[in-house]
């Protein structure tokens, strides 16, 4: 056991995508799938800051060398906000559903469809 | 400032947008309605100039604004360009309670704004941006009629699923990122092509791949495609179907150096949606369903025209002589131009529960304006001379054919063979059914209809000249 | 506007039907329903005058062609077309048709279709389908008459399916659209290889011949000048196929009688079943540079015409014998262009379009007469009652059995059988089956008659009597179902046939020479005809006339038809019992149940094989969908699981594959 570094972070990242993604297939309620995609979204942005923060330089000289290093971590502030926009209208949406229904399992077949 | 002044126009709309927001709650005022609607058209028009007005004269390939953020390519704005128009002609076609029409024109606004982001984005997390924008505009859209049920479900699962594409989308972007060590596509591009691409890269452009095919409903990320477009309200859809996919189309267009490896992908999907989505449509009777599995069929010809690329094949001694963006392009401009007009006057007809073809019976006395624009509509959906959906296929199916793809365009000619069947069931039941005993009820105002009309009329004269889309696409 | 460069103007031509299309329907609701009528039948005397104007200046001025250009249309490197006319003879024989015999039925049809619901909807898409057949037929470049060649079927389609109250109709009027569709992709096809390799222009057509020597064309895969033009060819053909209803797509035709029959008349007689012998016609050069295509054309032809003549001989509608008619007698014209008897192809349409729309309208008339009645075995003995209705129609079908001497139908055709025998694309096989053909043809055509005007009423009808402007058209009709063919007399006579000798200059040199330069071979081949079509009636009268038998009993309504068909053989069994039960035999054993086990066999083959294979395709198509329909079920759950699936193919499939 090194330090922690930068596999550790992918190996994180990966756990929870992959957490993430059984959680959307497997769940049935509403807001059960929506943390479950914020838990993929998050996978994303943990790699996207240890990749910013690890990558001493950049493999590629782009042409505003001094923001480069801090593409993936301005990228993750606005996954952040993105993700909290994208739950706030699904949450108002899930309370009208539960309002309506008394319910917030979205399988339900005979409901959903049509 | 004057590095930021190309941002101008999504400043303008995005701020409009929120002005339009915080006018909706003076609900007593009687016009309001009215007033909203002018003033988000004129916002739009704004954003329009302003967008031809900063990319005067910036057209190298490729140059980069705000910090590499948005591109000004001829093509980019051009399309921007075009789906403001939809959004405009939105605006004008839709229907909305007095109440709510303040955040209705608002979220159509803040939807222009996610398009027009996307399709000049040149930086993965303005792709993102846009994308989200976009969505999240379209997740307010899609269950505005918050009263109903089925509107409600409609929304709740586009956003669940479309979360999903996001997230494969996203972490597709973290693997790219972490192997090239920049957003930027245009670099992406130069490591790319230059370098051997290891496993990590292909799993990225993968994931990536996932998040654009959701977007664009290729089979096999259709699924939600019918649930949704019924759930929607007409206008809706049309902007679904036509330009927040041709939004993600234009923003593709960096990216078409994946073609060098990931043709078959591309390949994959076009012909599975071709097949797919005409074989789907066959015995569905809900209208908008048939019209939701048909676009999956048009995103097969659309990815069709994308194979060839850019550039123009060297062995283009075979028809049309058309790069596959341009092609593209037309193809975007004529769907647009058909599909709206389509969806939006099945919105006008109001069916028992979902709009099945029976409620289509007797349209033709009641409302022969509208049934007549409607069959001019599904007309060129269905690809038949003289309407500009004609033209959209041959320049799509040449292009691919001068880029050496023989298999695709016969798929995507018989599957067209096949699609005519539903159309004609629209267009049969429409004119040529004894109405039932009640007579179909259509809600339409004047402006509606000269709306529809107008459009209607786009739709056959861009069939007979059709060189002026691309004298449009010339001019920028 | 109307003179250029003191030419007439062409673009009026489909300008003026159109914009009574145009009237029509903008101003329906707002205008009584017999101003329709008049609205359109003034358009096209109209358009058919001006018509004229450009013929004669055409003829007499001795021009090879008048070419009009408007705008361009589409263009994209090799891919020109522009909204341009072009007129030439074969232009001034169609549109003479289209406008003339269009005019006569517009008549017709403003007394036929008095008091229908639809009367403003009819008279609206029958403007506008002559407008659409002017366009097609004289467009400059092929891409342009393509825009007629679809027209023409969207109106076709709403047309078949009028009485959309009957849902029979409306699949009639979706399956007419959908196998004509499957016949236009090929077209398509064919289209942009002609853009491709020598320009869609017809002016353009005799570069087919540097590519019929071109061993290599860049951009097509290796292939050779003379495989393109094969394929080009066959994708025509099979185009033609589909819109002139020929083997194996000529299913469409007899359900297409579901519609009024003035449209049948026009639509499904005159006009928009020939738009295929005027497409091979206009690109007789590609044609004529392979042998191989030539004997295709020639093959569907004969075949189509056998086809429909032992189809015809056992129906009981009068519409669908005379649907099976028209099938058959545009095989005579795909055999007369197979042969390279170009001109003679165009001349039987002339004289088809004459007589065919005679004997519909003429139909029409006794049908409407029998309040709908429309099986021969229930009518009888309407000579008497229709007295000019019958003579008009004795001329029509004279005409179509091609009696000797007299009618036009005889001498387009023979001319077809003569070139048959005679040039080098001919064969004697070919020969055989046609002559054969026109036998049959004889036979069925004067059992119409004898059926349907002679004998005694089988049931007791009120005939109502047909007016004025049911009547003059047929008779103007039956003129030149007479005259037509001495526009074309055979060399034999020691005139010259003046119609080959002026599409001579339109053809030039791609016109077969007949082999046989001997004159009496001709007349024997002349006479030979002649003596079957007599020969023909000659059989129908023994197995028909009423005269020699009494009638049988009313028969049913069409449905129950099959059990009635025998009823008129054994009459004709009672007649010939004072002749010996031999003879009964005989005709029995050879002609009727020869000609019944060979339609019998037909008609097998065309439900197993043809409509079998569209049931297949149909049920192919169906299990598909039912695979894909079966994911689609609602789920989110099941959406993200197959989406995943989906979402690790790819990756799968990038992994694994495509190592560059």
């Amino acid at each position: 056991m090194g330090p922690i570094g930068l596999q550790h972070y992918l190996v994180l990242g990966a756990i929870l995508f992959v957490l993430g993604v059984i959680g959307i297939v497997s769940r049935k309620n509403a807001v059960g799938i929506l943390i479950s995609i914020e838990l993929m979204l998050n996978a994303a942005n943990i790699n996207l800051i240890a990749f910013s923060r690890y990558s001493n330089k950049p493999i590629f000289p782009t042409t505003m060398p001094e923001a480069a290093y801090m593409d993936g971590q301005v990228f993750a502030i606005f996954v952040i906000i993105l993700a909290a926009c994208e739950a706030a209208v699904a949450l108002a949406i899930i309370l009208n559903l539960f309002n309506m229904f008394g319910t917030i399992e979205v399988d339900d077949a005979d409901t959903m469809r049509g | 400032m004057g590095h930021y002044q190309p941002l101008l126009p999504d400043l303008i709309l995005a701020m409009g947008a929120t002005f339009i927001l915080l006018l909706g709650p003076l609900r007593d005022s009687q016009n309001l309605r009215d007033f909203l609607r002018w003033i988000s058209l004129g916002l739009v028009a704004a954003t329009a100039a302003t967008l031809v007005w900063v990319n005067h004269g910036m057209a190298t390939p490729y140059p980069l604004v705000g910090e590499g953020w948005l591109t000004t390519a001829p093509l980019h704005t051009a399309f921007a360009v075009v789906f403001l128009a939809t959004i405009a002609w939105t605006i004008l076609a839709s229907t909305v309670p007095d109440e709510d029409a303040g955040e209705w024109y608002s979220m159509l606004l803040f939807l222009g704004t996610g398009m027009i982001i996307l399709a000049r984005a040149a930086n993965l997390a303005a792709v993102f941006l846009g994308l989200e924008v976009l969505s999240i505009s379209l997740y307010i859209l899609i269950a505005f009629r918050y009263s109903k049920r089925s509107s409600l479900r409609g929304g709740i699962m586009y956003l669940l699923l479309a979360g999903f594409a996001s997230g494969f989308l996203l972490f597709g972007m973290a693997l790219i990122y972490a192997v090239f060590g920049t957003l930027q596509i245009a670099e992406i591009r130069t490591l790319a092509l230059a370098t051997d691409m290891g496993p990590m890269a292909k799993v990225g452009f993968g994931l990536l791949l996932v998040g654009v095919g959701f977007k664009l409903a290729a089979v096999p990320f259709h699924m939600w495609t019918p649930e949704v477009y019924e759930s929607s309200p007409g206008t809706v859809t049309g902007l679904i179907a036509s330009s927040s996919k041709g939004a993600m189309l234009a923003a593709f267009i960096p990216f078409l150096f994946l073609l060098e490896t990931h043709w078959s992908i591309i390949w994959l999907f076009a012909a599975l949606s071709m097949v797919g989505g005409n074989l789907l449509g066959l015995r569905e009777i809900r209208v908008k369903r048939i019209l939701a599995y048909s676009s999956i069929a048009h995103i097969g010809y659309v990815l069709t025209g994308y194979l060839a690329g850019d550039t123009l094949s060297a062995n283009a001694a075979f028809l049309p002589s058309i790069t596959g963006v341009n092609a593209v392009f037309f193809y975007v401009v004529a769907y647009a131009a058909s599909i709206l007009g389509a969806f939006a006057a099945l919105g006008y007809i109001q069916g028992e529960r979902d709009l099945t073809l029976r409620d289509l019976r007797g349209v033709g006395r009641r409302n022969p304006v509208l049934a007549f624009c409607l069959l001019i509509f599904v007309w060129s959906l269905a690809g038949l001379p003289p309407a500009v959906g004609f033209f959209g296929k041959i320049y799509l199916f040449s292009a691919a054919i001068n880029a050496g793809y023989f298999w695709l365009p016969l798929i995507g000619l018989l599957g067209s063979a096949i699609g005519i069947y539903y159309y004609l069931r629209i267009i049969v039941h429409l004119f040529m059914m004894p109405a039932d005993a009640s007579d179909p009820k259509v809600h339409a105002s004047t402006l509606q209809e000269w709306v529809m009309l107008g459009s209607a009329v786009a739709v056959i004269a861009l069939g007979l000249f059709p060189e002026t889309i691309f004298s449009f696409l010339r001019a920028f | 506007m109307f003179y250029n460069n003191g030419l007439p103007a062409l673009w009026l031509i489909p300008a003026l039907p159109a914009l009574g299309a145009l009237i029509i329907f903008i101003f329906a609701s707002r205008m009584p329903a017999r101003a329709a009528g008049i609205i359109a039948c003034s358009a096209i005397s109209l358009s058919f005058l001006w018509v004229l104007n450009v013929g004669t200046t055409l003829v007499l001025g001795n021009h090879h062609h008048f070419v009009e250009h408007h705008w361009n249309w589409i263009a994209a490197g090799p891919f020109q077309g522009s909204a341009s006319f072009y007129f030439d003879l074969v232009t001034f024989a169609f549109t003479f048709v289209v406008a003339g015999v269009g005019l006569l039925i517009h008549l017709y049809s403003y007394s036929y279709m008095k008091g229908d619901a639809g009367e403003r909807r009819y008279f609206g898409y029958f403007n506008l389908f002559a407008a659409a057949m002017l366009v097609l037929v004289t467009a400059e470049n092929a891409f342009f008459m393509f825009l007629g060649w679809e027209g023409v079927g969207a109106c076709s389609f709403f047309l078949i399916g009028h009485w959309y109250q009957k849902s029979e109709n409306t699949v009639a009027a979706t399956k007419a659209f959908l196998v004509t569709r499957l016949g236009d992709i090929f077209l398509l096809i064919g289209l942009f290889l002609t853009a491709t390799l020598v320009g869609v222009s017809f002016s353009q057509q005799s570069a087919w011949t540097q590519v019929a020597t071109s061993s290599f064309i860049p951009g097509f895969g290796g292939l050779t000048g003379p495989q393109l033009i094969l394929i080009t060819g066959i994708c025509f053909l099979l185009g033609a196929a589909g819109k002139s209803a020929q083997v194996p797509l000529q299913v469409w035709l007899p359900d297409a009688m579901a519609g009024p029959t003035p449209v049948s008349a026009l639509i499904h007689a005159a006009t928009m079943v020939t738009a295929g012998v005027y497409l091979i016609a206009r690109f007789h050069i590609l044609f004529a540079l392979s042998p191989n295509l030539m004997l295709a054309v020639a093959i569907v032809g004969v075949l189509t015409a056998f086809y429909g003549a032992t189809s015809a001989f056992v129906q009981t509608d009068i519409k669908r014998i005379l649907a099976y008619s028209t099938i058959s007698q545009i095989g005579y014209m795909f055999l007369g262009l197979g042969v390279g008897a170009w001109s003679l192809a165009v001349f039987h349409f002339f004289t088809h379009a004459f007589y065919k729309a005679l004997l519909f309208m003429a139909a029409g008339t006794v049908i409407h007469s029998l309040h709908n009645e429309q099986n021969i075995y229930n009518m009888g003995g309407l000579r008497t009652k229709l007295k000019g209705t019958y003579l008009a129609f004795l001329a029509g079908a004279a005409s179509l059995a091609g009696i000797p001497f007299i009618t036009a139908g005889f001498y387009s055709k023979d001319a077809i059988l003569w070139n048959t025998l005679s040039t080098k694309w001919g064969s004697p096989v070919i020969y055989g089956i046609a002559m054969l053909t026109a036998l049959m043809t004889a036979i069925y055509s004067f059992r119409l008659i004898f059926v349907v005007f002679h004998g005694t009423p089988r049931k007791d009808i009120h005939v109502h009597l047909p007016d004025r402007l049911l009547t003059w058209p047929l008779y103007i009709l039956a003129f030149f179902a007479i005259v037509a063919g001495f526009l074309n007399l055979p060399i034999v006579f020691g005139v010259t046939p003046i119609w080959e000798h002026s599409f001579a200059r339109v053809f030039g040199e791609w016109q077969a020479e007949p082999l046989i330069h001997s004159h009496a071979v001709e007349w024997m081949a002349l006479l030979g005809s002649g003596v079957l079509a007599l020969g023909g009636a000659g059989i129908a009268w023994l197995l028909y006339s009423p005269a020699k038998a009494p009638m049988p009993e009313p028969a049913g309504d069409i449905a129950t038809v099959e059990n009635n068909t025998p009823a008129p053989y054994k009459a004709v069994w009672a007649n010939f019992l004072f002749h010996g039960w031999k003879m009964d035999g005989f005709y029995n054993k050879t002609f009727v149940r020869g000609f019944r086990i060979t339609s019998g066999v037909i008609a097998w083959i065309d439900r197993v094989f043809v409509d079998g294979i569209f049931e297949a395709i149909q049920a192919i198509v169906r299990g598909f969908h039912a695979l894909v329909i079966f994911f689609q079920n609602g789920r989110v759950s099941r959406y993200a699981m197959v989406m995943l699936f989906g979402a690790v193919a790819i990756i799968t499939i990038l992994l694994i594959g495509s190592q560059r």
